[in-house]
C-alpha cells in the first residue's frame, strides 16, 4: 500500500487504524488502484464516509477534501454536495453494511432514485463490528453474533430470495456491482467503472472482520483462514456450480443502465432552473 | 461551533415572505451583494484564524479539509481520545461564555418601573408584548423580557432589575424556562403555560393584576399545573 499511500493518503493517516488482519485495507487499496487507473488527482474527488469500521477507519485518510455524516445520513449530505460542487468533481463514499443497508437505507434509496452522480462503496463486514459484533442486515442466516447468540434469527438482505441490489436497482440505481475483498483485478475494474459511471453507482464489497464476526460465527481466528473462507464462497462466474444450500456471493457487475435512463440529478435540476429562468415557466403536465 | 436553534411549532409552521433576488438589479434593490466565500488554505486547520468569516472546512477547494461530527485535534484530525473530547468541549464552552457580549441577549420592554415582568421566548413573546401594552393602558406596571439567547442565560439582565415578580410565559405545562428565571432572578418566579395554543392577552393582563396585588394565579383545572 506504500506507493499508493504516499500518492493519495494524508501521511498522518496512512497507517490504518483497523485491526491487524482486517480485510478493510484490501478494500481501501482496491479503491485507490481504481482511482489511480482513472488518473484522478486528490483535487478531483471529494471523499465522504459513514460511520462504523468502514467510515471510521477510512475517514479523512484521503489527501483531498473529506466529509462524514452521522450514521446513515451521508447519502443526503452527498446529494446536497453534488448540487454545490462543480459537476466534474467526483464524489465517493465509503460506508458499511449497517450504515447503507440498515440505518441509512432510506437515504440511500432516495439517493439512487434521484440518480445523483456519486459512487458508494459499501464495505460489508456482516454486521455492526465496531460496536463489538452485533448482527445487521447482511449477517448470514444462523450466524452467531453478540446479539444473535442462538444464530441469526432476523431475515437478512442477502439470502432466501432477497438481494439488496434488486431493491437499489428498482429505486433507480444506474450501476451496481458486487465483489469480495479476495478478488483482485475484476473488483478494481468494477470500482473503476462505477466511478466512471455518470449517475448513482454502488459497489458492494464483502470483507472479513477477523476480530468479531469471524471469531464468533464460523469460529475462525486466523486472518488467512478467514480470507480462505471468503474465497471458497466467492463466485465470479455465472456458470460455476455452487451448492444451492451453501452461502455464496455471486460477484461481478450486477446492473448497468443505458444512456437513455433517468437524467443525473444535478444535471436535471440545472436544466430545470435554466428553463424557468429563460422561459418564465415550465411544463407542469 | 455547534449552534442549537430552539423553535416552537408556531414558529416552525409559520410563513413569512422571503424575497429572493432573481437579477442583480433585484439584489441591488434589496441591498444585497454576493461575497465570495473564503476558505482556510490548510493543511493544519486548528485553531482557525481570528477572522470569523473563514471556515476551515469548505469542501471542494482541495485544502485537505475534513468536515465531520467527530471531535478534531489541534491539527484538524478526528480523535476518539476521551481527554480530547473534554478539552474540545471546554474550549467551545469558554469560547461562547467569553464572547457572550457578542450574542443577542434579550429585548427589554418597559422594565424600568415594572412590578411584574413577563419573560418569554419564541411565539409567546408576541402576545406578551401586546399584554404589556394592554396592562399599561389599564394602569398596571407590567414589563417584559423577550429572551433571544437561552444559553448562556442572560443572567446580567435579570440582575439589573429591581425586585419584581417574574412571570414565565411558556408553551408547556409545569414550566421549563421558569427554573432558570428562579435561579437568575433571585426567586419570585411564577409560571403560566399553554399547550397547543397561545395564551390570550386578557389572561396575561389578569395574571399581572393578580401578581401585583399579591394574589395567587387562578387555574381552571387544579390538577393541571398550568399556572403557579
Ligand atoms: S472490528 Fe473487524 S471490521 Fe472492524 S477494524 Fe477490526 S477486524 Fe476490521
Amino acid at each position: 500500500m506504500d506507493r499508493l499511500a504516499t500518492k493519495y493518503l494524508k501521511p498522518r493517516k496512512a497507517l490504518s487504524t483497523a485491526c491487524a488482519g482486517c480485510g478493510l485495507g484490501q478494500v481501501h487499496k482496491k479503491i485507490l488502484l481504481a482511482i489511480e487507473q482513472l488518473g484522478i488527482a486528490d483535487g478531483d474527488l471529494v471523499w465522504g464516509a459513514g460511520i462504523g469500521c468502514t467510515g471510521r477507519q477510512i475517514f479523512n485518510t484521503w489527501k483531498g477534501d473529506n466529509f462524514a455524516g452521522t450514521h446513515g445520513r451521508v447519502y443526503a449530505l452527498a446529494t446536497g454536495l453534488r448540487l454545490a460542487l462543480p459537476p466534474e468533481k467526483k464524489i465517493l463514499l465509503t460506508v458499511g453494511d449497517g450504515d447503507a443497508f440498515g440505518i441509512g437505507l432510506l437515504h440511500l434509496l432516495h439517493c439512487a432514485r434521484r440518480n445523483a452522480d456519486l459512487t458508494v462503496i459499501v464495505a460489508d463486514n456482516f454486521g455492526y463490528q465496531s460496536t463489538g459484533g452485533q448482527y445487521a442486515w447482511t449477517t448470514p442466516d444462523g450466524a452467531v453474533t453478540d446479539s444473535s447468540p442462538h444464530g441469526m434469527q432476523d431475515p437478512n438482505w442477502m439470502q432466501n430470495g432477497r438481494d439488496i441490489l434488486d431493491m437499489l436497482r428498482a429505486a433507480g440505481a444506474g450501476f451496481l456491482a458486487r465483489y469480495t475483498s479476495v478478488e483482485g483485478r475484476n473488483a478494481v475494474s468494477g470500482i473503476r467503472q462505477a466511478i466512471e459511471h455518470r449517475g448513482f453507482s454502488l459497489v458492494h464489497i464483502i470483507y472479513p472482520c477477523v476480530t468479531h464476526f469471524f471469531s464468533k460465527a464460523p469460529g475462525i481466528r486466523q486472518p488467512a483462514d478467514a480470507h480462505r473462507w471468503l474465497r471458497d464462497r466467492t463466485n465470479p462466474s455465472p456458470s460455476a456450480e455452487f451448492p444451492a444450500s451453501e452461502l455464496t456471493f455471486k460477484t461481478g457487475i450486477f446492473h448497468r443502465a443505458g444512456h437513455d435512463t433517468t437524467p443525473e440529478f444535478g444535471e436535471q435540476l440545472r436544466a430545470f432552473t435554466k428553463k424557468i429562468r429563460e422561459g418564465g415557466g415550465h411544463d407542469t403536465r | 461551533m455547534p449552534i442549537t436553534l430552539l423553535a416552537d411549532q408556531i414558529v416552525i409552521d409559520g410563513w413569512e415572505t422571503l424575497p429572493l433576488p432573481e437579477t442583480s438589479a433585484d439584489a441591488d434593490a434589496l441591498g444585497l451583494r454576493v461575497a465570495e466565500r473564503k476558505a482556510h488554505p490548510g493543511p493544519d486547520f486548528y485553531p482557525t484564524t481570528a477572522d470569523l468569516d473563514v471556515s476551515p472546512v469548505v469542501l471542494g477547494r482541495n485544502t485537505g479539509a475534513a468536515c465531520s461530527d467527530w471531535t478534531p485535534t489541534e491539527e484538524g484530525f478526528d480523535t476518539e481520545e476521551v481527554e480530547a473530547q473534554h478539552k474540545h468541549a471546554w474550549r467551545l464552552i469558554y469560547k461562547v461564555c467569553n464572547n457572550r457580549h457578542l450574542l443577542p441577549r434579550a429585548e427589554e420592554i418597559e422594565v424600568a418601573d415594572a412590578d411584574v415582568i413577563f419573560v418569554a421566548y419564541g411565539s409567546p413573546s408576541r402576545v406578551v408584548k401586546s399584554a404589556v401594552r394592554e396592562a399599561r393602558r389599564q394602569g398596571l406596571k407590567a414589563g417584559a423580557l423577550r429572551l433571544r439567547t437561552l444559553w448562556p442565560f442572560p443572567d446580567e439582565i435579570f440582575h439589573r432589575q429591581r425586585p419584581v415578580k417574574w412571570l414565565s410565559v411558556e408553551l408547556n405545562y409545569d414550566g421549563q424556562l421558569v427554573r432558570e428565571i428562579q435561579r437568575a432572578g433571585g426567586g419570585g418566579a411564577h409560571f403560566l403555560g399553554r399547550c397547543g395554543e397561545l395564551p390570550g392577552v386578557a389572561e396575561l393582563v389578569e395574571a399581572a393584576r393578580s401578581l401585583s396585588a399579591g394574589r395567587p394565579l387562578t387555574v381552571s383545572d387544579p390538577f393541571a399545573k398550568e399556572a403557579w
